[in-house]
């Protein structure tokens, strides 16, 4: 329990020969974060404009939303043509891990082709891709280049975790393998595998395209964006009319 | 024994502690305090000419309670074509010369076998952590580190901006 | 109404015509490109947007349109937002001086004059090499505005490229300048009026030839992309542009294609003539732009099909092979034409 302890209180494992091991999925500290019992580096988290439910964050932090001059949220039909377009267009991150980015070039390949979809324009800036694959197991060293791979790609993106070792640590437990790409950036799409076969990955692309369509995000629930407030208020006051009106008929 | 051992076992006697000729694949164990002579020998005398250092690798033998770690350097010779292992023994804490004066590629091995092992390198040019983050604590493939957990490091995105 | 009111508004329905045109093409070329890429790679290519994916690029452009537009803290903000249109507009100038059918000559439309250009003056290839000029200025200012080591590496490589090679072009540009007595594109293109053998590709096959590897290297185009050379330099001069602004950068590449297929086609392949004389009831434009179609896939084949030089290998091709070549090239030419006259 004193290790336990010693995770809580500043957001890492130690290596702590006495006091025993941290074992199984309680003592990961991403597990904890989505059950809201732990706040690791929340500061970190604030700055990458990432926040936890219930947190909020100034626009400014944010990278600014879709917006009108004016400040007009933009129209929910115009979000729809759009997204349709961006379905067409989701340019990956040029970025792979390991042994999955294998896979992912051969979904780049002449058999897969992931270019009938428009996606083959896989970009080497993240200040032109739309989202992220990421392919393959990360290490705590390099974890850090990856959340601001992710910080640095201009909204909206999506991101797609591929193979067991992206998406939970898969057999390496071990000490330099971030247990779950999920602990540091919102995923939308988990494709299992060891590594999954380029169908598979395709599958979860086209779950990813049709989020893109409806322009719903893995970060939706993770921080604030204002236009999307503003529609959400206007669908709860029709709502609120529409039985209202009903009333009066009868 | 071919003419290569001659050689060294005339240059060093019984400074030369053990020799193994495994199907024709040499090896000498050498004392901590002979490495780095042993090593020079090894690339300047004519009759070995061991031009190229093929790995520098450490190892953890927790069973053998004197001397629990070892260092191994593989070495190439392309004027021969011969190979030589030399091993030496050392115990927790116990450092030995670094031979990046020799070959200029033992400099990332000996980082990691100092990452790895806890094996300590004088007259390293840059002896810092090589795979592992810089704060991470503890020596990984010593084998009483724990085999599971995301022990000893931790994700250090506050570095983000700065790497 | 008199002739000038006339000309005035021919003049702009021709610009406006011109780039409606250029624009449209633009957007299906890149389609093009993607496609042909796809072929020459034993692909498909897009294919699900529209038919045989078509509308490709409708679909880049509203994504691109509504990504969130990024200007880097550190960066030179104003230099950083003029880059793409320092790119951009001299592209579509090049436009002005390139005819597109018969030029002069009696009243032909509603009775007035229809010029089948839109400037027509005695400098037309200065302006083409000016124009090149400029756009270096687009890439070494984006690069240098970013304040990102990749995009100032990536900006300057661009720029001592394209520079290395405008002389080559410059010099080849001058043998098409002495066998057609004039700069000016509609005299040039008048001199090679008459079948395909009297185009300018047979006298000039050197020059034309170092032409189009020049043009290959200002277009930034595979094998002298290194200005984006993905393995060392993460996207070059354009590492920090994101949304529209990169957009805009595309574009003004294609645009480029474009312009740079027109041109070796009216200097070397006899602008709007038909390549038979029988054939001259085909309209001029029709011509032209076949012609530019045809230029644009030898383009796109030559991108998809060789690998990128290095660096060295550049410079070195640029300034030991190209230059002197077109040099030679010219004096020979110019001998040649002062005794056969």
């Amino acid at each position: 329990m004193g290790m336990r302890e010693t995770i809580l209180g500043d957001g890492f494992y130690r290596y702590d020969p006495e006091g025993g091991r941290p074992r199984g999925a309680a003592d990961r500290p991403h597990l904890m974060v989505r059950d809201g019992l732990l706040q690791p580096a929340l500061e970190e988290r604030t700055a990458s404009g990432i926040c936890l439910p219930g947190e909020s964050l100034d626009d400014d932090e944010m990278g600014g939303p879709v917006q009108f001059p004016g400040g007009i949220a933009m129209p929910v039909q115009i979000e729809r043509v759009l997204g349709f377009g961006r379905s067409f267009s989701f340019w990956p991150l040029l970025f792979g891990l390991a042994c999955c980015a294998i896979e992912m070039m051969a979904l780049g390949g002449s058999r897969f082709d992931m270019s009938r979809f428009g996606m083959e324009a896989m970009r080497a800036s993240p200040r032109q891709a739309d989202g992220m694959i990421v392919a393959g197991w990360c290490s705590i060293k390099m974890a850090p280049r990856v959340v601001r791979l992710y910080e640095q790609i201009p909204d909206p993106k999506w991101v797609l975790a591929m193979g067991s070792c992206a998406i939970s640590g898969n057999v390496w437990d071990t000490y330099n393998i971030v247990q779950g790409i999920d602990s540091l950036i919102p995923v939308d799409v988990y494709v299992p595998g060891c590594p999954p076969r380029p169908e598979a990955l395709w599958q979860g692309l086209e779950m990813l395209r049709e989020r893109v369509k409806q322009s719903r995000h893995a970060y939706d629930g993770l921080r604030r964006i204002p236009a999307r407030d503003v529609l959400a208020a206007q669908t709860a006051a029709a709502e609120a009319c529409a039985p209202a009106a009903g009333e009066v008929k009868a | 024994m071919s003419a290569l051992m001659d050689a060294i076992t005339a240059a060093f006697g019984a400074r030369i502690l053990e020799t193994g000729d495994f199907r024709g694949d040499l090896t000498i164990s050498v004392a901590p305090e002979a490495w780095l002579e042993v090593l020079t020998f090894c690339r300047d005398n004519e009759a070995t000419k061991f031009d190229m250092l093929d790995c520098l690798l450490g190892d953890h033998l927790p069973e053998r309670a004197a001397a629990p770690f070892a260092l191994v350097a593989q070495l190439v010779s392309h004027t021969y074509g011969h190979r030589l292992r030399v091993k030496t023994a050392l115990t927790e804490g116990q450092a030995v010369p670094s031979v990046t004066s020799l070959w200029p590629s033992a400099n990332f091995d000996e980082r990691e076998a100092w990452e790895m092992y806890g094996i300590g390198f004088t007259g390293h040019p840059n002896l810092i952590r090589l795979l592992t983050t810089e704060d991470f604590e503890g020596f990984p493939m010593r084998k009483d580190f724990p085999l599971e957990g995301t022990v000893g490091g931790r994700v250090r995105t506050d570095l983000r901006g700065k790497i | 109404m008199n002739d000038a009111i006339a000309q005035l508004i021919f003049l702009i329905i021709k610009a406006a015509l011109m780039s409606i045109l250029v624009v449209t093409l633009v957007a299906f070329i890149i389609y093009f490109e993607r496609k042909f890429a796809g072929f020459f790679q034993g692909r498909v290519g897009p294919t699900y947007l529209g038919p045989a994916g078509a509308f490709q690029s409708f679909g880049d452009i509203f994504k691109l349109l509504s990504k969130e537009d990024i200007i880097p803290a550190e960066a030179d903000k104003r230099v950083f937002k003029l880059a793409p249109y320092v790119m951009f507009i001299p592209a579509f100038l090049v436009m002005a001086v390139l005819p597109f059918g018969p030029v002069g000559g009696t009243p032909n439309l509603f009775g007035y004059r229809f010029d089948y250009v839109i400037a027509n003056f005695d400098s037309g290839l200065v302006l083409l090499l000016a124009m090149g000029g400029i756009a270096v200025y687009g890439v070494v200012l984006a690069g240098w505005s970013s304040n990102n080591k990749f995009s100032l590496l990536g900006g300057l490589r661009a720029g001592a490229q394209m520079i290395s090679y405008e002389l080559a072009m410059g010099f080849a540009v001058v043998g098409v300048m002495v066998m057609a007595g004039s700069m000016n594109m509609v005299k040039i293109v008048e001199g090679q009026s008459g079948n395909f053998w009297d185009w300018y590709w047979a006298p000039q096959l050197v020059g034309g030839i170092i032409f189009f590897i020049a043009s290959l290297a200002e277009l930034n185009r595979t094998p002298f992309d290194l200005a984006e050379a993905e393995q060392e330099l993460v996207a070059g001069y354009l590492t920090e542009y994101s949304g529209m602004r990169w957009g805009l950068f595309m574009f003004a590449e294609y645009v480029n294609l474009v312009v740079v297929s027109g041109i070796v086609s009216t200097l070397y392949f006899g602008g709007w003539h038909a390549p038979f004389t029988v054939l001259d009831f085909i309209p001029g434009p029709v011509w032209l732009l076949i012609k530019i179609m045809i230029m644009v896939f030898i383009y796109m084949w030559v991108r998809w099909t060789i690998f990128r030089y290095r660096y060295n290998q550049l410079m070195s091709m640029g300034w030991k092979v190209l230059l002197p070549l077109s040099i030679a090239n010219l004096a020979v030419t110019a001998i040649v034409i002062a005794i056969v006259g």
